[in-house]
Parts: C-alpha cells; sequence; structure tokens
C-alpha cells in the first residue's frame, strides 16, 4: 500500500461510518510514523467533509452526522496526541443551546453535529438553557462562538436577552452570538445586534468560518 | 392510560442515557422496523390501503416499546412494554370517541371519522400565526375576525399570538406571557361577541405555555374546559419534560382537554415518509399512554422546515389512517401551506390537494387552513365536497391538484400579509384576493371537486 492508499482507506472508513475499523487504520498509520497532520486532514476531516456533502444531498441523515461526529472524535483524540501543539488547534469553540423555554433540539443536534464535523470543537449546552448559563460557560471554556436556538415566538426575546447580557456585563466584544430556529431571522439578527442568523446547519459552518476568518 | 405517578416513578428509575444515545438509539430501531413491516412510500397511491395502515400502526407500537420516552430532565427512559401499549391503544378504541367544545349555539363536536364517511370534517380553522409571520396588535382582531365570522367555521382550534403588545414582547416564563396573553384573549372574546358568537372554541393557546398562564386564563375566566387545549404534548422525537407531564396531568384532573399531537421530522431522524408515519404513531401512543386525550392531531414536516411535498401527504396521511383505524379517535391536523407562500394563488392549490386527501384518509378535523378566514372557507368547501368520496377518485383528484401546486409554486408572487388581503375597516377580503378565491376555486371544479 502506498501512502496516499492508507490515508483514501482511512477517508473511505471514515465515510462509511465504520468506527472500529477507522480508529484502528488511524491507530496503524500512526504507529507506522505517518504524518498525523497530513491523517487528520487528508483522511479524517476529508471523510467528514463527505459526510456533510452526503447529508446536504440527502444521503445521510442525522444520525450519521452523530456518528461521525463520534467517530472523528475518537479518531481526533489519538492524532492529537502525535500533534505539536501550534497545530494542534480546532477552528473555534462553539457553543450552542436553546434558549430558555425552549424545548426543541433536532435543529440544534443537526447544527451541532455539522460544525463538529467542521473541524470545531462544540458543546451540546441542551434546550431550555437560561441565558447566564451561555455566559458562564462561554467563560469556562473559553469559546469563540455562542449559537442560540429557538423555535417559539415567546422565547425570542431570550436571543437579546443572552446578548444584552454580553453587552451589560463588559464582554460584548470578547463572542460572536449567531441565532437559528424557526423563530429567527435575518432581520432579527440585525435588529438585537447579533454577529448573524443561519437559517439551517449548512449556512451556520458557513457563517462561523466567516467569523471566524477561515 | 398509565397513572402519572406511574410515569413520573418511571422517568425517575429508568435507563439513565445520553439525548444523543436515545437519538441514535431511536433511529436505529426505526430503521429496522420500515423492512421489517415493508412499509413503502408510492407517490402514486398517496393513500394508504388498511393493510398498510395497521403495519404503521404495529411499527409504531414497537417503536415506543423499543426505545419508550425520553425524559430531558432526567436523562431517563420512560418505558412501555408491547402489551401495555396495546392496552392503551385498545383503551382509546373503545372509549369515547367524541368530545365537545363551546358553549350554547356555538358547541361543536369532534367525532371520530373514517375517511369513507359523508360527513364532513370539522372546519375548526385558526387564526395560524407563529414562525417569522408578523401578526400585529393593531390588526389582530381583524384578523381573528376574519375566520370567526365565516359561517362554516365552527372553531378556533389554534390562536396565534402578537409577538409583543404595546411594546412589550412576549417572553416564555416572565410576567409579560400572562400580560400579553391576557390581552389577546380579551380581544379575542370581543370578538367573537362582536360576531355574536360568544361560546366558540378557541382552541390552543399558542402565546402561553408555561403552567402560570395557563392559570392566569383561566382565572381570568377567560378560558375554560369549553373552550382551551393544553399543550402536553410529546417533542420530536419521542422527547418529553417535567413541565408537560405536570401540565398533562393538571389538564386530565380538571377535565380539560389536551392538545395532543402526533408529530415527526423527516431528514434528521427519520430518513423519508415511511418512518415518518411510524415516528408520529410512536409519538401519539406516547401521549395517549399518559394523557386523557381525545382528539389528536397528527403533523410532520422536514428538518428545512418545508411540508407542502407528495412525501408529506403520504404519511400525514398514512399516520391518520393508522390512527383513525386503531385509536378510533378523532384525528386531525392542518392543511396550510409554509408561511413564504402565505397569501398567494399558489398556495391554495395545496390546500385543496391536502384538504382532499386528508379527508379521504379520515380527518375528523381542520386545524390550520391558511393565513386568512377567506381560507378557511375555501378549505370548508372542499372538506365539504369530497367527504364521502370514493378512494381512488380522491387519490386522483389529490395528485392532479399537487401537480397543479408543483407548478404554481414555481412561479408563485411574493407572499402577502393580512392588511393586503383584507380591508382593515370593513374585515373583508379584498377584491383581489376574493378574485383570487374564485379563480382557483373554479378551476378547482373544472379538475373535478363536486362542489355543493
Amino acid at each position: 500500500m502506498t501512502d496516499a492508499d492508507i490515508i483514501a482507506m482511512i477517508t473511505e472508513l471514515v465515510i462509511s461510518l465504520d468506527e472500529e475499523k477507522a480508529i484502528t487504520a488511524v491507530q496503524n498509520a500512526l504507529d507506522e510514523g505517518y504524518d498525523p497532520l497530513e491523517i487528520l486532514q487528508k483522511g479524517v476531516l476529508a471523510g467528514l467533509r463527505v459526510i456533510g456533502d452526503k447529508f446536504g444531498s440527502g444521503e445521510y441523515f442525522l444520525p450519521e452526522l452523530m456518528m461521525g461526529a463520534d467517530l472523528s472524535e475518537a479518531c481526533t483524540n489519538k492524532i492529537m496526541a502525535r500533534i505539536p501543539e501550534q497545530a494542534n488547534a480546532s477552528r473555534g469553540v462553539f457553543l450552542l443551546g436553546a434558549v430558555q423555554g425552549d424545548l426543541h433540539d433536532i435543529g440544534k443536534s443537526l447544527v451541532l453535529r455539522q460544525i463538529s464535523l467542521a473541524g470545531y470543537k462544540v458543546y451540546d449546552l441542551g434546550i431550555n438553557v437560561p441565558s447566564m448559563t451561555f455566559i458562564d460557560k462561554a467563560i469556562e471554556l473559553n469559546a469563540d462562538i455562542i449559537g442560540l436556538s429557538a423555535f417559539l415566538d415567546a422565547t425570542r426575546p431570550y436571543y437579546s436577552e443572552v446578548i444584552n447580557y454580553l453587552r451589560d456585563m463588559g464582554l460584548r466584544n470578547k463572542y460572536k452570538v449567531i441565532i437559528g430556529g424557526v423563530a429567527s431571522s435575518a432581520e432579527l439578527s440585525e435588529s438585537i445586534g447579533a454577529d448573524g442568523w443561519a437559517p439551517d446547519a449548512p449556512s451556520a459552518v458557513r457563517l462561523c468560518d466567516k467569523l471566524m476568518g477561515h | 392510560m398509565l397513572s402519572m405517578m406511574d410515569i413520573q416513578k418511571r422517568a425517575e428509575t429508568g435507563p439513565v442515557m445520553k439525548s444523543k444515545d436515545f437519538d441514535l438509539a431511536f433511529a436505529r430501531k426505526i430503521r429496522e422496523l420500515i423492512p421489517k413491516y415493508n412499509i413503502k412510500y408510492d407517490a402514486e397511491q398517496l393513500i394508504v390501503d388498511d393493510a398498510t395502515a395497521d403495519e404503521i400502526f404495529q411499527a409504531g407500537i414497537e417503536l415506543l416499546a423499543g426505545v419508550g420516552l425520553y425524559n430531558t430532565d432526567t436523562q431517563r427512559v420512560i418505558q412501555f412494554s408491547i402489551e401495555e401499549l396495546q392496552q392503551v391503544a385498545a383503551t382509546a378504541r373503545t372509549g369515547p370517541d367524541i368530545v365537545m367544545f363551546g358553549r350554547g349555539k356555538d358547541e361543536v363536536c369532534y367525532q371520530h371519522r373514517t375517511g369513507k364517511d359523508k360527513s364532513s370534517p370539522v372546519l375548526a380553522a385558526g387564526a395560524h400565526g407563529g414562525g417569522t409571520v408578523p401578526i400585529r396588535q393593531e390588526w389582530f382582531s381583524q384578523f381573528v375576525q376574519s375566520f370567526v365570522q365565516e359561517e362554516s367555521n365552527k372553531a378556533l382550534a389554534i390562536t396565534g399570538g402578537v409577538p409583543s403588545v404595546d411594546g412589550i414582547p412576549i417572553k416564555v416564563g416572565t410576567p409579560s406571557e400572562v400580560y400579553c396573553a391576557l390581552w389577546e384573549n380579551k380581544a379575542m372574546l370581543e370578538v367573537l361577541r362582536r360576531v355574536g358568537r360568544p361560546g366558540m372554541h378557541l382552541g390552543l393557546h399558542s402565546s402561553v405555555t408555561s403552567i402560570g398562564g395557563f392559570l392566569a386564563l383561566v382565572h381570568e375566566g377567560f378560558r375554560g374546559r369549553h373552550n382551551i387545549q393544553l399543550s402536553a404534548h410529546v417533542m420530536p422525537e419521542l422527547k418529553v419534560d417535567w413541565s408537560r407531564l405536570t401540565l398533562a396531568l393538571i389538564v386530565k384532573e380538571w377535565d380539560f382537554v389536551p392538545w395532543v399531537s402526533g408529530m415527526s421530522v423527516e431528514g434528521a431522524l427519520c430518513r423519508g415518509p415511511e418512518e415518518t408515519a411510524v415516528g408520529m404513531i410512536a409519538s401519539m401512543l406516547g401521549q395517549l399512554a399518559y394523557s386523557n386525550a381525545i382528539p389528536v392531531q397528527i403533523w410532520n414536516n422536514t428538518v428545512r422546515g418545508e411540508w407542502s411535498r407528495s412525501q408529506t401527504l403520504w404519511a400525514n396521511g398514512a399516520a391518520t389512517r393508522a390512527a383513525e383505524r386503531n385509536v378510533r379517535l378523532p384525528i386531525g391536523g392542518m392543511v396550510t401551506a409554509e408561511e413564504q407562500f402565505r397569501g398567494t394563488e399558489a398556495s391554495l392549490y395545496w390546500e385543496a390537494a391536502a384538504s382532499v386527501l386528508y379527508t379521504a384518509c379520515g380527518f375528523a378535523y381542520c386545524w390550520s387552513t391558511g393565513w386568512t378566514g377567506l381560507e378557511a372557507r375555501f378549505v370548508g368547501e372542499i372538506l365539504s365536497a369530497t367527504a364521502g368520496m370514493d378512494e381512488q377518485e380522491a387519490n386522483k383528484l389529490a395528485k392532479a391538484i399537487y401537480a397543479r401546486w408543483v407548478v404554481e409554486k414555481e412561479h408563485a408572487t411574493a407572499p402577502k400579509d393580512f392588511p393586503e388581503l383584507y380591508d382593515l375597516e370593513t374585515v373583508k377580503p379584498t377584491q383581489d384576493w376574493l378574485s383570487t378565491y374564485n379563480r382557483v376555486k373554479d378551476e378547482l371544479a373544472r379538475m373535478g371537486v363536486p362542489y355543493k
């Protein structure tokens, strides 16, 4: 097998969501001295991008995104241990939760998985998240982006509550805040001073990349 | 129905599981069930046969028994056995199949109905709002009146709320929720009095989601057993929390009527209409296990917020038929097109296709029929015209209208809001909107809708 074959095999195992074999292949490649960064970028992350594309085309669904995220985390943990610290950075740290009073989580889960697949370190704060919890967690985890999801009209004011807390605590410039969910719109995002609005999971990834300058 | 204390015990002692793992268990189980029961979407046959309807129902039982309901507060699974769920279905099937709402001359009866029944589904066309559709305080009363003044409309099964009152935004779980809901209810009751239908059912209150808000409405006398349904339903996919279960118990103890909603989302955990139909049945059964439901609504959309699709017609129709045959409760749902088509000629074709199909599948009531009262009239006329239509004839007609919708939506005009469609002084449709209604109605008559 050539180097390219080994990397291509890892990519294929990631795409086919064969967690056990993918982890073994990554471990073998590392043990044989392959460049960890190459295994990560050309093997695992390339596979994850295909998973994302397959979701976009309707071939894969949320469970595949979840399995892909789990698989990539397991592979990445092995790879990261061999990568020098300066190369070990994720694309950013992203927190996501459904705002207070909101119990809808399917759309939120999709966004979380897609952003995870794009190479961000993600944290799921769950549903019905008190506004201050977003702030506390952002500080604790040194987040880059806070994602707020809302489905109901009556939960929409909690978007701005989080932003107002950040402003009043002198933290507004420290974090990017993006909004999504049925209750949101581009106009709303602008009116409450959010950093952007994402109507769906792929656009959330694009928005995060844009905000992070990737 | 199990006792709520039993449900609570299960929610506190069932298997501990992360939400993500529950989702994966759900997906694995539903993927196993579709081939097992040989359930297949057929764009040519949008009305499923009896055997398929029953298979979908059985798959729904097996799904819920296989994965349970997930309590997001305890992160434990509320488990049920197949036998318990069969008993839940049997209790529903052999219990009352009728529920009354409203008062006096405004009383309305929701009763179990099959697709073959000649009686029309009840038109309970609410003033549907929500999402990003603006319903403004300035014209809220006229908006509600447009529905209430339609004689064929027997109830407002949902009442969309305004986003703010006097500049105060509605914020769930805060005093503003109560403040704004009280304003809305006062306004709605004033409209009912004005049009001479003071006892009309007002259905699901969409602005109030908390127990405190509900209590405030009841205490003020705006809402009672006769005119409200409380939302204590399972969230997609198969998730509940303490607030919903607590509300379900209050609703039962007060002999109110819960809003039961068999919901599922296509494109997320469910891959296609087959899985979505089974998901809706499992969701409904979960609610029947803990609540005193009689009317049940069936609903699915895609994760991208679309629902005016052939797959949705099939899935909603299949779940309706599965529920109608196996729990024999009044089953209902909505026929409104997506928000971006509101107030357009194109949207009327979707509303027509869905009305024809769901009437033939066994809708007992129809609760969301577009964005104005004129559309309630439009849908009511179709429900009435096609009730009792031969199944294959209904299938053919629904497909033909759906095909027309697919063409029309490609060049639909920009959406219009209520003030562009109704004269706010007279609360009558504008000449333009009325002409659109008449034009589409004429076209539907040519296509085979046997208007009375």
